[in-house]
């Protein structure tokens, strides 16, 4: 025998002695002091021995206790110890609590005789051994009970009409009529009693209205005899009956029309169950109290009963019951995760008693969310019955990139029990979602796999319910590990930062030898209408462009990605209304780059293409003022070598002046706007994008910052939201630039016409002059030259177009500051600069 | 589509610079000195195919003419380290190999005789390009062969592709020493004409101020022609940097010079560098860390002291204060923050750092490029300015000064009047006409008005 044992036991021994000394006479607080004793008692037991002892059965203990009374002479001790045995497994302590308890009374024989007849001394006290039920039951009738009806009262009023106050009119029916002609035994009433309390009818007290779902009250047989004083007792008593049968109902069905069966509703009904059999325990343990016949002399020790004995006995577990059966109708027809949350919100109740029962509900019914917690979390699979989670997968799963993680889950918050807070089943949503990402989107399955096995799903198995802190610990650290997973596989993997850099380089075009190589091999196809265009060819060139500029020797998958798209054409429209570029990309980076994100990028790459193909035209524009320009001068040298004069050549070069200046103004417009698209709002934007990308942590907050990066980008570009009209005057003043290029073609016809005309005179003059004839002759007209009218013509178109060009951007500048909230000062700034001189002067 | 640049290397000057450039791109886009594309240099995104070619056996091969009328610089070059970079077949030397004895008038004659071949050839390298950009020549425009046979070469490029780009990197002769070629002047003056009438863009290397960075900036005694060219060699590479490593913007000859020139005659771009080296310098800098960190506004601003502009002082200080900026455009290479262009800008507008033509909008234009991953460099950034800079005007007015004091006295004249284009034939008697002279003169003294005009007011009207 342990040391721990022996002092324990003198202890216990103090504390009795202590306890009783001078208050020998007055039973009533012997009976309080003895109360104090065993709770006292019980609380250092359970504390002390119920760990160590759990492998033992409690039934072995009490055979080996019985043995050893007898053994050693206590014949009565051993019903004494039954009787003990009987009012713990009432009074609702725990079995690992009660064996703990049985286990240190089968020791106390065993111990030093002194010890031993201290130990015993309780035992052997008649009064004292009354005195634990005595105590009990008188505290639960004087003060517990009236606590819990009131408790009851409150906690009932959802179910109402199950209530206590069911009962009571139930019950007051069944007084009606009695007959008092004949007697029943008082030991009779006592088994109908039992019988009632376990749903059984008996002779005597009968279960009324079957067909109400079992929610009949009892009532005591017309034709028995019973007397009025026993009948009060004996109604009083059947309401456990009644409760029992309630929680029967509930333990072993569902109402009619409720929810489908979940794991966490069996877990309830599991727990019901449980309940109900400590209650059959005991019931069978009464059942064989009541074989025995009073004694004769009302000795108190003897085990017997009545009724009043009956409902000492039986306080406790009505109350117990009543509780269940309220909680049983109050969550009745609930989903498993509002059953959940219904009991938790029970559970938060003054009264300890009722808390403890629910609490013991609630342990058991939220196992199984735990456990579904643990499968989401470490798994990312979700329970089958629906209504037990509060992660659901989205009913109608819409298929298409970036759905599984936008709207393939979603919280039911109605579901979500209070010791779940919001902030935790955000991140429990994500983390398993997270894990479907992985195993859906991106077919990595590796780290769900090495997650079930890690020591954090194993404690996560450990956890019982109400453990928010180490739930929340847990789900912390597994989240970050899963969010750090998923981020690395898809900034590592499937490189997102390559991908939108390929975005940046292509569809806004950063790679400008490409850029500028598919402008030259799509300008002929695109200028004509937009219906003949061919998707086919269209992918020639593109496909060549990408040959002829260094991104052939980008990665072919990235490659592989960019398309042509061609949007639906009106009749009135040409090719570049129509055509972009696309880069396709597919789970799981369609998750962020979502089909949204596309188009926010083609508006970007519209107005970038518009103004590069601005840019195109107007290095066109130049180079044909160039060559005019150069032609004009090879002209004049030859016709002066020839000694002709060619009409109009001089008077071009006004001309080609005025054309300069309009194109370097278009081209000062161009220039800048790009500048500033570049500089100030795609490089800034990105280097924001990279530097948020770098201190991501979850899925979440990279698609956040994917998201600001095309914020930035829409609203610097000048495509927000408000700007509807700053984007029509722009796109008005970039098509004024197309314009310059045509006239200019025009002027250069006719300079080469007076080009070629100037060479023919002098190729028949050299002829001539082979043939010793003279260089010029008479017979010769005059060279017709550049006509002036055309010349004209094309002033006036010019002169048109500077005009136009200048109204439009006045329009635009002035609408900048006014139309937008984003900061214009750059461009602004960069239009301006170089004209607000000479607006001072 | 690659917008392919063909380079013509003409005379003693225009294939030393030439093959210094040469070199210089091979370095930068890791080519070997035989064409041979370097191990590490496999995974660039750069673009090779603007200024190369791949042969058959993936040699890599120069877009370039080596035309000269002396073989002695050709052969230099063919003996040298790159002898088997160049395609044989591109090399033109004259069958006598006389030369031009620093005579336009005989360059120009010779190029006039010469043409079939010179124009076979480049038509050949025309046929190896799919979408040709244009061609830029390399030359002096004081010498004979590269003024003279180059002159000839921009009238015939004119009338064979009149609708290519023609762009000159052209030596201006160093007015500090006196030359022993007297006739630079006469040179000069016609070279000038051509310049003007036909060519896109004429990007000024003043030898005068190169010398001048040599022994100032970079405290070199008696700077040799290969370090002044090594200079030239890098503002070459610097200023076709943006065709080379694509970017956003400028990556085309077009949209690099078209933004520079407004108008049409004044395409004189004047230069300036930052930080100023000579190659074998660069290396032997001590220790990889201590690169120094350069920002923006740094280069911005250095790039508009007169110290570092390669314009000879005497052009840019005479009535500093009244010439102004028709344009400028800054190529910076190497790690830059994009976003520091702006401030950049602000600060130098606020500063006044730059004095703008007010007839026009006019501004700094930035064009960021990569800088080459493979050529060693102590900085990591460098920046290149081409302007358009009114001043020019005092290089053209010196150049034309020293000429009315040659042909006031008709010094000299003989050595042109031998030439077709220079005389008259008077029965059997040769009668000097110095009409092409009195032309020559002209239009770069209209030039010169036209640019002194553009800083008063505005673009004047017609000549």
């Amino acid at each position: 025998m342990s040391a721990v044992n022996r002092q324990t036991a003198e202890l216990l021994q103090r504390l009795v002695d202590g306890s009783l000394a001078g208050c020998s006479d007055d039973s009533a607080a012997v009976e309080a002091a003895a109360r104090r004793v065993l709770t006292l008692a019980l609380k250092t037991f359970n504390q002390a021995f119920a760990v160590p002892q759990l492998q033992q059965d409690e039934h072995t203990v009490m055979y080996n206790l019985r043995r050893r009374l007898a053994q050693l002479g206590h014949a009565g001790g051993a019903a004494r110890a039954d009787e003990l045995q009987l009012r713990l497994v009432m009074s609702g302590y725990d079995p690992g609590a009660r064996l703990g308890l049985l286990s240190l009374l089968a020791q106390l024989p065993t111990l030093a005789p002194g010890e031993v007849a201290a130990a015993s001394s309780s035992w052997r006290d008649p009064q004292q051994a009354a005195a634990p039920g005595g105590a009990l039951g008188g505290a639960a009738e004087g003060t517990q009970g009236p606590a819990l009806q009131r408790a009851w009262g409150r906690g009932a009023l959802a179910a109402s009409t199950a209530g206590a106050g069911g009962w009571r009119g139930r019950s007051r029916l069944a007084e009606a009529g009695p007959r008092t002609d004949f007697e029943v035994s008082e030991a009779e009433l006592v088994r109908e009693v039992l019988c009632a309390c376990q749903a059984v009818d008996g002779r005597v007290i009968r279960y009324s209205g079957a067909a109400a779902g079992g929610r009949g009250g009892a009532e005591i047989a017309p034709e028995a005899g019973v007397p009025l004083v026993h009948r009060q007792a004996v109604l009083r008593l059947c309401e456990l009956g009644w409760l029992f049968r309630r929680v029967r109902s509930h333990a072993q069905g569902g109402p009619p029309g409720g929810v489908g069966e979940g794991a966490i509703r069996r877990a309830f009904r599991a727990a019901l169950q449980r309940e109900l059999a400590g209650l059959y325990q005991l019931l069978a343990h009464l059942d064989s109290l009541a074989a025995h016949p009073p004694p004769p002399g009302g000795d108190a020790r003897a085990p017997y009963l009545t009724l009043r004995r009956l409902e000492v006995w039986l306080a406790e577990p009505t109350l117990r019951l009543r509780t269940l059966a309220a909680l049983a109708d109050q969550v009745a027809g609930l989903a498993g995760g509002e059953l959940v949350a219904a009991t938790d919100a029970a559970a938060q109740h003054g009264q300890p008693a009722v808390r403890s029962t629910v609490e013991r509900c609630l342990l058991h019914a939220g196992a199984p969310l735990l456990e579904m917690v643990r499968r989401w979390l470490f798994e990312g699979r979700l329970a089958n019955a629906p209504g037990d989670f509060f992660i659901t997968a989205s009913p109608d799963p819409c298929k298409g990139a970036g759905a599984l993680w936008r709207s393939g889950y979603r919280l039911e918050d109605t579901l979500r029990p209070p010791f779940i807070p919001p902030a935790l089943a955000h991140k429990l949503l994500r983390a398993g979602k997270s894990l479907n990402f992985l195993r859906e989107c991106c077919g990595d399955v590796v780290l769900a796999q090495g997650l079930a096995r890690t020591t954090m799903a194993a404690a996560a198995a450990q956890l019982s319910y109400g453990q928010t802190a180490d739930l929340e610990a847990l789900v912390d650290a597994a989240a970050a590990g899963i969010d750090r997973h998923v981020t690395s596989v898809l900034l590592g993997k499937h490189r997102f930062v390559a991908h939108c850099d390929a975005i940046k380089r292509y569809l806004l075009l950063g790679q400008g030898d490409f850029v500028a190589a598919l402008m030259e091999g799509l300008g002929e196809s695109l200028g004509g209408r937009a219906g003949g265009l061919s998707e086919y060819t269209l992918a020639g060139r593109l496909d060549a462009a990408v040959r002829a500029s260094s991104a052939q020797f980008d990665d072919p998958d990235t490659l592989a990605r960019l398309r042509i798209r061609l949007a639906r054409a009106t009749a009135s429209e040409t090719g570049w209304d129509v055509f972009s570029l696309r880069y396709a990309v597919d789970e799981p980076l369609a998750t962020v780059l979502t089909a949204a994100a596309e188009a926010a990028y083609q508006r970007v790459a519209a107005l970038l293409w518009a103004l590069k193909r601005a840019e195109h035209s107007l290095g066109a524009a130049w180079l044909l003022l160039n060559a005019m320009q150069r032609q004009l001068a090879r002209l004049a040298a030859r016709a002066r070598a020839e000694g002709l004069v060619c009409p109009g050549a001089e008077g071009m070069w006004a001309e080609l002046r005025r054309a300069h200046a309009t194109r370097s103004e278009m081209a000062h417009l161009a220039g800048n706007l790009q500048a500033y698209l570049m500089c100030e709002v795609l490089e800034r934007a990105w280097a924001a994008f990279t530097a948020r990308l770098a201190s991501v942590t979850d899925l979440d907050g990279l698609i956040g910052a994917h998201a600001a990066y095309l914020g930035e980008l829409q609203s610097g570009a000048l495509l927000g939201e408000g700007d509807a009209e700053l984007q029509r005057e722009l796109s008005l003043l970039l098509r004024t630039l197309l314009l310059l290029t045509p006239p200019l073609r025009r002027l250069h016809l006719l300079v080469e016409g007076a080009a070629a005309e100037v060479a023919a005179r002098s190729a028949a003059a050299a002829q001539r002059t082979a043939l010793r004839q003279w260089a010029s002759s008479e017979a010769d007209a005059p060279l017709l030259g550049i006509p002036q009218g055309e010349v004209a013509e094309v002033r006036g178109v010019l002169a048109g177009l500077a005009t136009e060009y200048a109204t439009r951007l006045r329009t635009f500048v002035a609408l900048l500051p006014t139309q937008t909230p984003v900061d214009l000062n750059f461009l602004l700034f960069r239009l301006e600069a170089g004209k607000g001189d000479a607006a001072a002067s | 589509m690659p917008r392919e640049i063909i380079t013509l290397q003409v005379g003693q000057c225009g294939n030393q610079i030439g093959s210094e450039f040469w070199k210089k791109l091979c370095v930068e886009h890791g080519i070997s000195n035989d064409g041979i594309l370097e191990d590490f240099a496999t995974q660039g995104g750069d673009r090779k195919d603007v200024f190369f070619y791949q042969a058959d056996d993936e040699r890599y091969i120069p877009r370039a003419l080596l035309i000269d009328l002396e073989p002695r610089v050709v052969n230099a070059i063919q003996n040298s380290d790159i002898r088997n970079l160049f395609n044989p077949e591109n090399v033109f030397l004259s069958d006598h190999g006389g030369g031009a004895g620093n005579n336009w008038a005989s360059g120009y004659q010779q190029g006039e005789s010469v043409q079939e071949d010179i124009l076979d050839m480049i038509d050949r390298e025309v046929g190896y390009s799919d979408s040709l950009e244009g061609f830029v020549l390399c030359h002096s425009i004081a010498g004979g062969t590269g003024s003279g046979l180059g002159s000839y070469l921009l009238e015939a490029l004119n009338d064979r592709f009149p609708k290519k780009l023609i762009q000159t990197y052209s030596v201006f002769p160093n007015q500090n020493e006196t030359s022993d070629v007297v006739v630079q002047p006469y040179n000069s003056v016609l070279t000038l004409k051509r310049l003007t009438l036909n060519a896109d863009a004429v990007v000024v290397l003043d030898n005068t101020a190169l010398n001048r960075i040599a022994v100032e900036r970079l405290h070199i005694a008696n700077p040799s022609f290969s370090q002044t060219n090594s200079l030239v060699s890098t503002v070459m590479a610097a200023s076709t940097a943006t065709l080379r490593y694509p970017g956003y913007m400028n990556n085309d000859l077009v949209g690099l010079v078209a933004g520079l020139i407004p108008t049409p005659r004044c395409h004189f771009l004047m230069t300036g560098y930052t930080p100023l080296t000579v190659e074998s310098e660069a290396p032997s800098a001590p220790g990889a860390g201590l690169v120094r960190k350069t920002t923006v506004l740094d280069v911005m601003r250095r790039l508009l002291q007169p110290k570092n502009i390669m314009v000879s002082a005497h052009a840019r200080t005479k009535e500093y204060d009244r010439s102004k900026y028709i344009s400028i455009l800054n190529i910076i290479q190497g790690e830059v923050d994009p976003t520091q262009v702006h401030k950049s800008l602000q600060r130098i507008r606020e500063r006044k750092l730059a004095n703008f033509i007010e007839w026009g909008p006019a501004s700094i234009q930035v064009a960021l490029s990569r800088k080459s991953p493979y050529a060693p460099s102590a900085h990591r950034v460098s920046g290149l300015m081409l302007a358009n800079h009114t001043s020019i005007r005092h290089l053209f007015n010196r150049t034309l000064g020293q000429f009315d004091k040659l042909i006031k006295r008709k010094a000299f004249i003989d050595n042109y009047k031998e030439f077709p284009m220079f005389h008259t034939v008077d029965g059997r008697r040769l009668v000097e006409d110095l009409s092409e002279f009195d032309d020559a003169r002209e239009v770069v003294a209209a030039l010169s008005a036209e640019s002194d005009h553009q800083t008063r007011d505005g673009p004047p009207e017609n000549p």
